[in-house]
């Protein structure tokens, strides 16, 4: 246990926070190959996965690479040099990959298993597509937890005291907020709120725009057209605002930005840190309403807050710390390092888990309610018919009655009834009671769910289920219990009985919506064989280099002792030499490894004459003293 | 929206009927108490009923259960936050 516990803890450890970023020293070739070569260097990846195009029509606008979609309507990244398109999920897989392998490698032990952490707004179907990710880069993937309440965790792992904290998480693409009651080794989770379409990248993007339209105005040409330059300008800017957490204002320079037939054209500009505010100034409101509904959500006010945490990169901006400052009139709690806690926080998960830790426990929640479509317009003409329920238990009755369309597609005036509220602490079961709409109805169609909006259409839909066979009655007369349940896993699984049949119907939604099951399967295997590929690859180059160096140090044995051994030995090592050397050139890895063992064995035989033939050899030389 | 306070009205007058003052004749409250683990007749306090659900977390939470466990050890957590959130809602 405590080996796989080190496992897990290793990788909770690097694995988490952004998988689009991954060590710092891949980050960086990354980014020089961003602007080499920018359709195909991928980034912010976390903002597309398991999400449909028409969710992400604006993000798309602004990756340097090709954002396409399938027949299905999902998201796919184009990459141009292979000529493939991939799935979000498939590139964070590969990020994975090298993070385990990375972590592997520091432990010396293989890593299986995984802690993998997401933005706590990340609806079911972004969930479930990181898990997909997990498992095609080969991994068992334990849970799925939301990263503010992994850097609670982290901030609260050693302290004893009671406290309601807020966590304000701004990353590079998503922001969060979690309020939470920590007390005696309880995490609970009160309250969850944010955008995930709000970020660090939407700060440098505005940096960007502005540079943009400067020079459009000097030169009358656009740079946002151009995808190298586009890319140099974002890399400036963020570089710009990083330099203007620690300093007032900061020069962005940029030569040969582009060239018209007058000759070369530069940027040479300043950005101050009020310029940037006012650049920005949208963004930053933007970050007081989910840190507002998540204390009504908690039903508490500022001043139960007993400590605000800052978590994410982004929280380095002072004019963001200013606005966390004014609106929860807390001097915000920087001592926790904004980039490692949620790993920190994912690890401690991972020990829980693995049955390490014993005296901590994690309630979260589900960010989002989760219901089924019911019809809105006609629930009027409708009262009437649920007089008939009139005879219901007194504990029944108090649920609401809605009534069901027989439709198989999601109708425009479908409303959303929810069945599991969000902020509900996981797991649970909640269920209600529903109805048919028209006399006679014997099938309805139930939608799962996922959102706040009132209309079904604009919430998004996990999945749908037919429940048939209902007895024709009188609309209003059946009843279908129907019963939510999600486990502690995240595993949502959705039941409607008929009363009256006892027939029942049930959905367990596993997979994400943007891949089925055989295609994650067919990722899966090819990600397998990919990696075979690579050690195979490595492999070759391994021994090959192996090679080289025995060739080198044949050589220069033969050269030094080369006189000292018979000649059929000598003979023979230089025919094996010869040999290698061959095969250096055009062989197999197999063949390389087979021939340097033959030159390693005749070696052998030459090295042991050489000892022999040396004292002699000197005793030739002249008289021994003793003789 | 008026038809779930019919609902809930006649519901809360069911309830008052059946109503004598001791926390004792309300049958949910008790089981809910129970679930918790709170003793049936001490007023109800928000620290306390808090502090009962910690108990009841670190003890129930599937987390904290392997294969063999984990199954019921769900079932009960789950009634442990039904309890938790309908006395909670009682004292808010």
């Amino acid at each position: 246990m405590a080996s796989s516990a080190a496992q897990i803890h290793a990788l909770g450890g690097i694995g988490i926070a952004t998988y689009s970023s991954s060590s710092k020293s891949n980050l960086n070739s990354a980014k020089r190959q961003a602007v080499v070569n920018p359709e195909n260097t991928f980034s912010s990846v976390k903002r597309f996965i398991g999400s449909r195009m028409d969710e992400v029509a604006e993000e798309s606008k602004q990756v340097s690479y090709r954002v396409v979609k399938d027949e299905n309507e999902n998201v796919k990244l184009d990459c141009p040099a292979i000529g493939k398109q991939f799935a979000a999920e498939e590139i964070s897989a590969q990020v994975l990959r090298k993070l385990v392998d990375d972590a592997s490698s520091f432990l010396d032990e293989k890593v299986t298993r995984a802690v993998i952490t997401v933005p706590a707004y990340f609806n079911d179907s972004q969930r479930r597509a990181t898990k997909d990710a997990g498992r095609i880069a080969g991994l068992d993937v334990l849970r799925i937890i939301n990263e503010p309440t992994a850097a609670s965790l982290a901030y609260g792992f050693e302290r004893k005291s009671n406290e309601t904290i807020l966590v304000f998480d701004l990353g590079g693409g998503t922001f969060d907020v979690s309020v939470l009651e920590v007390s005696e080794g309880v995490f609970q989770v009160l309250s969850t709120c944010g955008d995930t379409h709000l970020g660090g990248d939407d700060f440098d993007k505005r940096v960007v725009d502005w540079l943009a339209s400067n020079f459009k105005k000097d030169e009358g040409i656009d740079l946002l057209k151009d995808k190298q330059a586009l890319q140099r300008l974002t890399e400036a800017a963020e570089k710009a605002k990083i330099e203007l957490s620690s300093l007032t204002q900061t020069n962005i320079s940029l030569p040969f930005i582009t060239a018209t037939a007058d000759g070369p054209k530069h940027i040479e500009t300043t950005l101050t840190r009020t310029k940037f505010r006012e650049l920005c100034s949208d963004l930053l409101d933007r970050c007081k309403t989910p840190v507002e509904n998540s204390l009504r959500d908690a039903r508490l006010k500022f001043k139960d807050i007993d400590e605000v945490i800052l978590v994410g990169g982004s929280t380095r901006i002072p004019a963001v710390q200013e606005v966390v400052r004014k609106l929860t009139g807390k001097e915000p709690n920087v001592t926790v390092n904004p980039d490692e806690v949620v790993a920190l926080g994912a690890a401690v998960q991972a020990g829980v888990l693995a049955g390490d830790v014993s005296h901590i426990v994690l309630l979260d929640v589900t960010p989002l309610s989760l219901g089924t479509n019911t019809v809105g317009d006609v629930r009027k003409r409708c009262r009437e018919c649920t007089t008939s329920t009139r005879n219901l238990r007194g504990s029944e009755r108090a649920e609401v009655l809605q009534v069901q369309r027989r439709n198989e597609t999601l109708r425009t005036d479908s409303v959303m009834s929810k069945i599991i509220p969000r902020n509900t602490t996981l797991p649970t079961s909640k269920s209600k009671v529903f109805t048919t709409v028209d006399d006679g109805q014997t099938r309805v169609r139930f939608h799962v769910l996922q959102g706040e909006r009132e209309f079904a259409r604009d919430n998004k839909c996990l999945g749908s289920f037919l429940l048939d066979g209902i007895p024709p009655a009188p609309r209003g007369v059946p009843k279908i219990d129907v019963k939510f349940d999600i486990d502690a896993n995240g595993i949502l699984s959705a039941t409607a009985t008929d009363r009256a049949t006892g027939n029942k119907q049930e959905i367990t939604i596993t997979g994400s919506t943007t891949l089925s099951k055989d295609e994650v399967e067919k990722m899966v295997k090819e990600a397998e064989r990919f990696a075979k590929d690579d050690k195979q690859k490595r492999e070759a180059i391994d021994t090959k280099n192996q090679a080289d160096s025995v060739v080198y140090q044949t050589e220069k044995q033969l050269k030094e002792f080369g006189e000292k051994i018979p000649g059929e030995v000598k003979e023979k090592i230089e025919s094996k030499l010869q040999e290698l050397e061959d095969k250096i050139g055009s062989g197999s890895t197999q063949e390389i490894k087979d021939s340097m063992a033959a030159l390693n064995q005749v070696m052998q035989i030459g090295q042991s004459m050489c000892n022999q033939a040396g004292p002699e050899a000197g005793a030739g030389a002249g008289p021994s003293p003793w003789r | 929206e008026d038809e779930d306070e019919e609902e809930e009205e006649s519901y809360s007058s069911w309830r008052s009927n059946f109503q004598f003052g001791s926390v004792l004749s309300d049958p949910i409250e008790a089981s809910h108490r129970e679930t918790l683990g709170l003793s049936p007749w001490a007023p109800l306090t928000l620290e306390d009923v808090k502090h009962a659900y910690r108990a009841c977390a670190l003890k129930w939470h599937p987390d904290h259960h392997d294969d063999s466990t984990k199954a019921e050890a769900e079932a009960k957590f789950k009634f442990c936050n039904v309890a938790y959130e309908s006395l909670i809602k009682k004292l808010h």
